[in-house]
């Protein structure tokens, strides 16, 4: 493996080749085991077939007709399920440089990518930053060392990008992870998304800076992106303000998600070190909210 | 804005120093972040921070007020100096009427007195009047214009202003001043008040020299003239009035060098002698050298004594009376009252003024004659008595000793032996004696002895009389009559006042100014206070 190692270590490398092969190991009863915190399945489209059931499915998807014949409890799966695109919208400007939330965006992206590619779904990611923008489709059947890697070249730079390729289909399904720093931009590029009626999943990984946590005192405030500053003199006043006008920023972020339809998810990765010290399994990721939820949003029509 | 020591100023290189200080540190933290809009409006609530610029001027013009009260500065200092010398040519030049009714150096005092307004009555001042000698008067600036001598004019100045001034000049806390004419050069470094007149006429009496005709019963006068217009072209004719006793009966005019000078010969009828005043006419307000006075003697006595029984002095005698119109006189010489005495041979007490010896012993003298011929050897060819004439035939047969002459005596001719002839003057008179008589010698015969007689008989009735020259005169100096060409102010009219020069005014006292020290200091502390408020 050519990964960066600290990006993925050897921890999170465990955890994401046994989702992996959760995923893509005997058929839908791997899957299922994978997604048995999915609460809810959209059960549209063509029958495509049965798998095992695994704890967690929905009950009315069980094939009482197949029980019957065979006394073998599976459920139905259907063709929209497997082998449909989605697309990983990853932030690459500066900001998102910030409290290593870059890291646990690639993170998320390898995670999400291995799941759904395990699931049968073949998955695109977009990293832009500026003017360059990089493409890497992942699917079943690609090394995940492939995958791994090229999420490992990534790096931050420049400001935000326009993030919505112009060849994305009408009804396209977006995991979109950012920092969502301007606010101000980002109705407007909302408004882009919702224009196309894509179905959109907004997601932000939180990091402690986001707390903007301050000391007292003076120091120099610098724009991530920009390279602008100026000097500041913190005190309580300024930081009560700061808590403010970071509140209100949220509120506006949400509110604008909420108006143009857009799931906004804001998750909070855990990190390396605790992920070692539990030696958790897939399904300890996997369980986590944002797994539950990517696989909603990839599930659903 | 003057300083009293402005080393001090080079405190003011440690403004860049405190420029540095009053930075404020640069912040060794930094935080970077992704909302820099929300950062920029949170701190829109915050109080503006303090401007470090504003914060370092306020200090920086405190500093400045500190260092400029330290170097002393003052206001309205002046350098200069702190008494004054004032040098007054009081020449007859300056003493010239300024304009009608106005006397010169009234006028210059009362300009004077004008340009030193703004000096202190109490400032110390040496007046130094310039004349035949200096006078110094150390007093103060108000009592200076009330010293009489101020005004009081002599004959003329023979100080030399100008080197006085520059050696006043020396001393930088006295402010020279010279007051005169434009006769007087002064020096740069000086101040001076001076007449000018642009529309003059200038004219004196440059020198003045009178001739007895005698035997002529005239006098003669002859006067340099000067007579220059500048800036006019008034006509106004060079006349002479004559007062006195001798009466004109002659004027005779010539030039005597370019246009301006010339001579005038006057021919007078002496009578019996008197006063004799020449004045020039028109004044140019310069009256020094107008005018010119003579006292005419009266005419020398008309009678000749012969002594001696030789047909030669007898044949002298007769030609002198022909020549001159004299009148024989008999009896002693004492009781004659004889202007000329013409002895030949014999023996008298001493030698008697007007006398004409030949051979004639004193009557210390015992020796006799001596025979043997005299040769002549010289004479003086450039005596007025002996000019022209040819001597050299002349011989001697028998002479007086070689010591017969007195002491003092002037040799006119020499023979081998000693002295053949001697003229002698004194006080008393003059009076020629020959070493040899008459008859002894062929002297009587020659062809140059009537022209020897003639000259010999004038020059001894001349030197009796008084010598006739200037008894009185304003001034009769060359160069103070004609001095520089503007020396001369007189005004042609009252259109044409004189024109007073002043050079090196306004001459102002030094001044110790106001010093700035305390207000200073109150600003340093207003400057500091507002700073300490300035949040």
């Amino acid at each position: 493996m050519t990964a960066s190692r600290e990006l993925f270590p050897d921890a999170f490398v465990g955890v994401l080749r046994r989702a992996l092969v959760l995923a893509t190991r005997g058929g839908a009863g791997a899957a299922d085991s994978m997604r048995h915190a999915t609460s809810r399945v959209a059960e549209v489209g063509g029958f495509a077939g049965h798998r095992g059931y695994v704890p967690g499915d929905d009950a009315r998807r069980v094939d009482w007709s197949a029980y019957a014949r065979s006394g073998e409890l599976v459920v139905k799966t259907f063709e929209d399920e497997r082998g449909r695109d989605l697309t990983v919208l990853l932030d690459q400007s500066a900001s998102m440089e910030l409290g290593f939330r870059f890291d646990h965006s690639r993170r998320a992206a390898a995670l999400v990518s291995a799941v759904l590619a395990g699931r049968g779904d073949r998955v695109r990611l977009i990293a832009q930053n500026g003017d360059d923008l990089r493409e890497f489709t992942y699917a079943k059947g690609r090394r995940i060392d492939e995958l791994l890697d090229w999420l490992s070249a990534l790096t931050v730079r420049g400001t935000d990008a326009d993030l919505v390729p112009s060849d994305l289909g009408r009804r396209a399904r977006l995991i979109w992870i950012s920092d969502f720093a301007e606010v101000d931009q980002l109705e407007d590029r909302l408004r882009r998304l919702g224009g196309v009626r894509r179905r959109a999943l907004a997601v932000l990984p939180r990091v402690e800076l986001d707390r903007e946590i301050l000391e007292d005192g003076v120091f120099v405030l610098q724009d991530v992106e920009t390279g602008r500053n100026t000097r500041v003199r913190a005190d309580r006043r300024l930081r009560e303000q700061l808590r403010v006008e970071l509140r209100r920023q949220a509120a506006r972020r949400r509110e604008a998600f909420g108006r143009f339809g857009v799931r906004f998810l804001e998750w909070d990765p855990p990190s390396i070190p605790e992920l070692e010290g539990r030696r958790s399994s897939a399904a300890d990721w996997l369980g986590g909210r944002l797994v539950t939820t990517i696989l909603r949003h990839g599930s659903a029509r | 804005m003057d300083f009293e020591a402005p080393q001090r100023l080079l405190a003011l290189l440690v403004l860049p120093l405190l420029w540095l200080l009053s930075l404020r540190p640069k912040p060794r933290r930094s935080f970077q972040t992704a909302h820099w809009n929300v950062w920029q409006r949170a701190l829109r609530v915050q109080t503006r921070p303090p401007r470090p610029r504003l914060r370092f001027l306020l200090l920086a013009l405190a500093f400045l007020a500190v260092s400029l009260a330290s170097a002393g500065t003052t206001i309205g200092r002046r350098e200069g100096p702190s008494r004054l010398i004032v040098l007054v040519d009081r020449s007859a030049s300056t003493g010239r009427v300024a304009s009608p009714g106005n006397d010169a150096m009234q006028v210059l005092r009362n300009r004077l007195r004008d340009e030193l307004r703004d000096w202190s009555g109490e400032t110390n001042l040496r007046l130094v009047l310039c004349g035949e000698g200096v006078e110094v008067e150390e007093t103060k600036l108000d009592l200076a214009f009330e010293q009489p001598a101020f005004t009081t004019l002599l004959q003329g100045c023979e100080v030399d202003l100008e080197a006085l001034a520059k050696a006043g000049s020396a001393d930088s806390s006295a402010a020279i001043v010279v007051v005169g004419d434009e006769q007087t050069s002064v020096p740069p470094s000086a101040a001076s008040l001076r007449f000018r007149s642009s529309q003059t006429i200038r004219r004196g009496i440059l020198s003045a020299r009178c001739e007895d005709d005698w035997p002529l019963s005239t006098i003669r006068v002859r006067l340099d003239l000067f007579d220059e217009r500048i800036g006019t072209n008034a006509e106004e004719p060079l006349t002479l009035a004559v007062q006195g006793a001798p009466r004109q009966i002659g004027v005779e005019a010539f030039p005597i060098e370019g246009d301006l000078e010339r001579g005038v010969e006057l021919t007078f009828e002496r009578g019996s002698g008197g006063r004799l005043r020449l004045t020039l006419n028109g004044e140019d307000g310069f009256e020094a050298d107008d005018w010119v006075e003579f006292v005419v003697p009266a005419p020398p006595r008309r009678r000749v004594v012969a002594l001696g029984d030789s047909e030669a002095i007898e044949d002298a005698a007769g030609f002198v009376r022909d020549l001159f119109g004299l009148e024989a006189s008999e009896g002693s010489v004492a009781a004659s009252g004889a202007a000329v005495v013409l002895a030949d041979g014999g023996r008298f007490d001493s030698w008697t003024p007007g006398m004409l010896s030949f051979g004639v012993h004193t009557a210390a003298d015992t020796r006799s004659v001596e025979d043997g011929e005299a040769f002549l050897v010289d004479w003086d060819r450039e005596h007025p008595l002996l000019q022209g004439l040819d001597l050299s035939e002349m011989r001697v047969r028998r002479r007086l000793p070689r010591d017969f002459a007195p002491d003092g005596a002037q040799v006119l001719l020499r023979g081998r032996d000693g002295p053949l002839l001697v003229s002698w003057e004194d006080d008393g008179g003059r009076s020629l004696h020959a070493a040899f008589r008459l008859e002894d010698s062929n002297l009587w015969r020659l062809p140059a002895f009537p022209r020897l007689l003639r000259r010999a008989v004038r020059w001894l009735i001349l030197g009796q009389a008084a010598p006739l020259e200037p008894s009185a005169t304003g001034l009769l100096n060359r160069s103070e009559s004609l001095g520089f060409p503007e020396r001369r102010i007189s005004p042609v009219s009252q259109e044409d006042p004189t024109e007073l020069l002043a050079a090196g005014f306004p001459l102002l006292p030094a001044d110790p100014g106001r010093s700035l020290a305390a207000p200073l200091v109150v600003l340093a502390i207003l400057l500091l206070g507002l700073r300490s408020l300035w949040p």
